[in-house]
């Protein structure tokens, strides 16, 4: 088989193609018409051809017989490297969804309560009497005032309350002393430890609210409120305080100098 | 593609494919082995490939480089066969394969097919690069390469030393 083609006859590639496809520039065609190397070329071809296609029906067959294996090893690969794929990506998803889960203690049922509702209730003891303050209620120097904690934020776990005074001083109530760090919520319904009597600063008192995932120091919380009474906001929000997401709220309870009897 | 068109292709181009590789082994056999693989390659990738000129194309770059592979392997083996056993191997390949062989063998893959293309086939640059999938412009860039290397290989001066 010599095959090779003289410099100005076609390649086999462009034989190939005129036999299979019908395409071919004419002067290919008047070339092979004219040209005695190309016909001999032809009459080869056609003897390698004849010599093929006799062998062609086995060929075939183990043609077949390997492209469908193969096609079988690979969906076998395939099916193995995804399982395991699969199966890392589940638990990286459960890592995921533990780690970003709060995982300080127990987990309270989630409050829910009516838009715009303060956070806490209080309780106000006044001499012989116990009351709880409704909005616009005044207080008075020497009130004793508990604190049942009432938060609409599902995320909430601790509580810091404190008040600025008509002074601007912010003074801490829980935590109770200066560089402690927000307390955890009581059971739902329960009032937090203890009570807060009123001293004889000036007023109004704005008690500050201020609920977290995680616990924050007294003296964020503390910078937070002394910073927005100074400005006169008292609007409730849910932004960040040292970095932490943070629930805060503002009550305002009006002072007034003298004893009032109770409501 | 689908498996049904596989069988067409190789029903239309098993022949072509075989002829060409053929040329390039000069070894019946060998060139029924190479074609087999070439449409195993084509059950493969039946979905990303189209029928006509295209495929045609196609099937000439996969044997090509599966015959230059063979080439290869050939030659490593005779190697090893003759460290092992020099009598036996002293028959073998077809002359003009081996002779193939040597020409390429210090060429990278891309530049020995398009050697096999343009002077074995006797492809134009046109053709050489539409099967190759690259521009005239490498078609030209290999085969000035491996001009260069023939000389070396006989020995010659290159023209610019010839024009000192």
């Amino acid at each position: 088989m010599t095959g090779i083609p003289a410099n100005d006859c076609p390649s086999h590639f462009a034989l190939d193609d005129l036999e299979h496809h019908g395409r071919g520039r004419p002067e290919i065609r008047r070339h092979l018409d004219g040209c005695t190397r190309c016909q001999g070329r032809i009459v080869e071809r056609a003897a390698v051809l004849t010599g093929f296609q006799e062998a062609s029906a086995p060929l075939w067959t183990r043609i077949a017989a390997r492209g469908t294996e193969r096609r079988r090893r690979r969906r076998r690969r395939l099916w193995f490297i995804q399982l395991p794929a699969l199966a890392v990506g589940l638990v990286a998803a459960m890592l995921v969804v533990k780690a970003r889960a709060p995982s300080d203690g127990p987990v309270p049922a989630p409050y829910v309560g009516p838009k715009g509702r303060a956070p806490v209730e209080i309780v106000c003891r006044r001499g012989a009497a116990t009351f709880v303050l409704a909005p616009g209620d005044g207080v008075m120097t020497g009130d004793e005032l508990r604190f049942r904690p009432l938060p609409i934020w599902p995320d909430a776990r601790f509580i810091q309350i404190g008040s600025v005074d008509g002074t601007g001083r912010y003074t801490p109530f829980y935590p109770p002393a200066p560089g402690a760090a927000s307390v955890a919520l009581p059971e739902r319904g329960q009032a937090l430890d203890g009570s807060i009597k009123l001293d004889a600063a000036p007023g109004p008192e704005r008690l500050f609210v201020v609920l977290s995932a995680t616990p924050l120091s007294e003296a964020a919380v503390r910078q937070a409120a002394e910073t927005r009474a100074a400005v006169g906001t008292t609007v409730d929000r849910v932004d960040r305080i040292d970095g932490v997401p943070a629930s805060t709220a503002w009550i305002v309870l009006p002072k007034r100098a003298e004893v009032a009897p109770p409501p | 593609m689908n498996d049904a068109a596989v069988a067409d292709a190789f029903k239309t181009y098993g022949g072509a494919v075989f002829r060409r590789c053929l040329r390039i082994l000069r070894d019946p056999e060998g060139a029924r082995d190479v074609t087999q693989e070439v449409f195993v390659r084509c059950f493969d990738r039946r979905g990303g490939l189209r029928d006509g000129r295209e495929l045609l194309g196609w099937l000439y770059r996969v044997a090509t480089n599966l015959c230059l592979n063979a080439l290869r392997d050939r030659k490593l083996r005779r190697e090893t066969d003759q460290q092992l056993a020099p009598v036996l191997s002293a028959g073998g390949d077809a002359p003009e394969a081996r002779l193939l062989w040597d020409l390429l063998r210090d060429l990278d893959e891309r530049t020995q097919a398009i050697v096999v293309y343009v002077h074995l086939d006797g492809m134009t640059h046109a053709e050489a690069a539409e099967v190759a999938q690259v521009t005239d412009r490498t078609v030209r860039n290999c085969l000035a390469r491996f001009q260069r290397t023939g000389r070396l290989l006989l020995g010659a001066p290159s023209p610019q030393e010839e024009s000192k």
